[in-house]
């Protein structure tokens, strides 16, 4: 993936991921597993592994905001 | 009715997948399924395609890792030997029934079938773990909200459910532990696990012809 984040969704996703327990790891395929802690630091960088990231938490805001999360919730 | 099941065991990943094929393992014994397990050190590409090729299995059930055009296999030394890949071998997977818990491969392997049906995500299939449960993945609470699914889906597929079928287990369950999470959402964690649910549940895709399901 090779798209960049941008300001405001690095800021986003960082204050997301605040919110996630200390002993919670992310297993994202053969990237790896990561920390909340090297997670940051990806989406900080924005490298791959914080653009895949970040890239989870627009789809799922997205959903969210257009009603798409709801719709598929009840159906 | 006979499956090929491949169950690499190298890194956290991969162990929780691999703890929770046994599981699968130990179903199809119950049911009398003939499913051929390929661990190390018999989880090898040159053994995979002997296998295909000598028991002409229905059902292929793929715990890996995987990019759009891979499904790896086991680390050799430095390496992730490829199993499956776009291109190499990929005419292996046609006629046959998929299921690939792993991830992206949908995105284009999957769509190179010309016969047959491939379960797979289009995207990184991903999950959250507890690092105090690391060595004992079946009572880490966490990864089960992402796992079960997909268990599920491949029990499905055992037991004769058609495709479309298996798929919508997997979402429907997806989607119940969704809503049990927002009922929780002040619950640390919560929403960040409701996020990479809603990722794996809409990243699924069901290629070729859904209704493919295993002859008895």
């Amino acid at each position: 993936m090779s798209e960049k984040i941008s300001e405001e969704l690095k800021k986003i996703v960082l204050w997301r991921l605040e919110t996630i327990p200390s002993h919670f790891k992310l297993s994202v395929g053969n990237q790896g597993t990561f920390t909340k802690e090297e997670l940051k630091q990806h989406v900080e960088k924005g490298d791959p592994i914080g653009v895949v990231f970040a890239h989870m938490q627009l789809n799922f805001m997205k959903a969210l905001a257009s009603g798409e999360f709801s719709k598929r919730l009840a159906e | 009715m006979k499956a090929v099941i491949t169950m690499p065991n190298y890194d956290t990943a991969t162990s929780y997948l691999f703890c929770y094929a046994e599981e699968l393992i130990k179903f199809a014994k119950e049911k009398s399924i003939s499913l051929s397990q390929l661990k190390r050190p018999r989880l090898r590409r040159n053994i995979l395609e002997e296998s295909i090729h000598n028991q002409n299995p229905q059902l292929l059930l793929f715990n890996a890792h995987g990019d759009e055009d891979t499904i790896y296999g086991d680390k050799i030394g430095s390496e992730t030997e490829y199993l499956i890949r776009k291109g190499k071998n990929h005419e292996i997977l046609q006629g046959r029934l998929t299921y690939a818990r792993a991830c992206s491969a949908a995105a284009s392997l999957g769509r190179t079938l010309k016969s047959g049906c491939f379960i797979g995500y289009n995207q990184p299939f991903s999950f959250w773990t507890d690092t105090t449960r690391t060595t004992t993945p079946l009572k880490d609470k966490v990864a089960e909200l992402f796992l079960r699914p997909s268990n599920e889906l491949a029990i499905a597929l055992l037991r004769g459910k058609c495709a479309r079928e298996a798929a919508d287990i997997f979402v429907n369950l997806s989607k119940k532990n969704i809503l049990r999470l927002l009922g929780q959402q002040n619950e640390p964690g919560a929403m960040a696990s409701a996020m990479l649910l809603w990722n794996n549940m809409t990243m699924q895709e069901v290629l070729g012809n859904e209704e493919m399901s295993l002859a008895p």
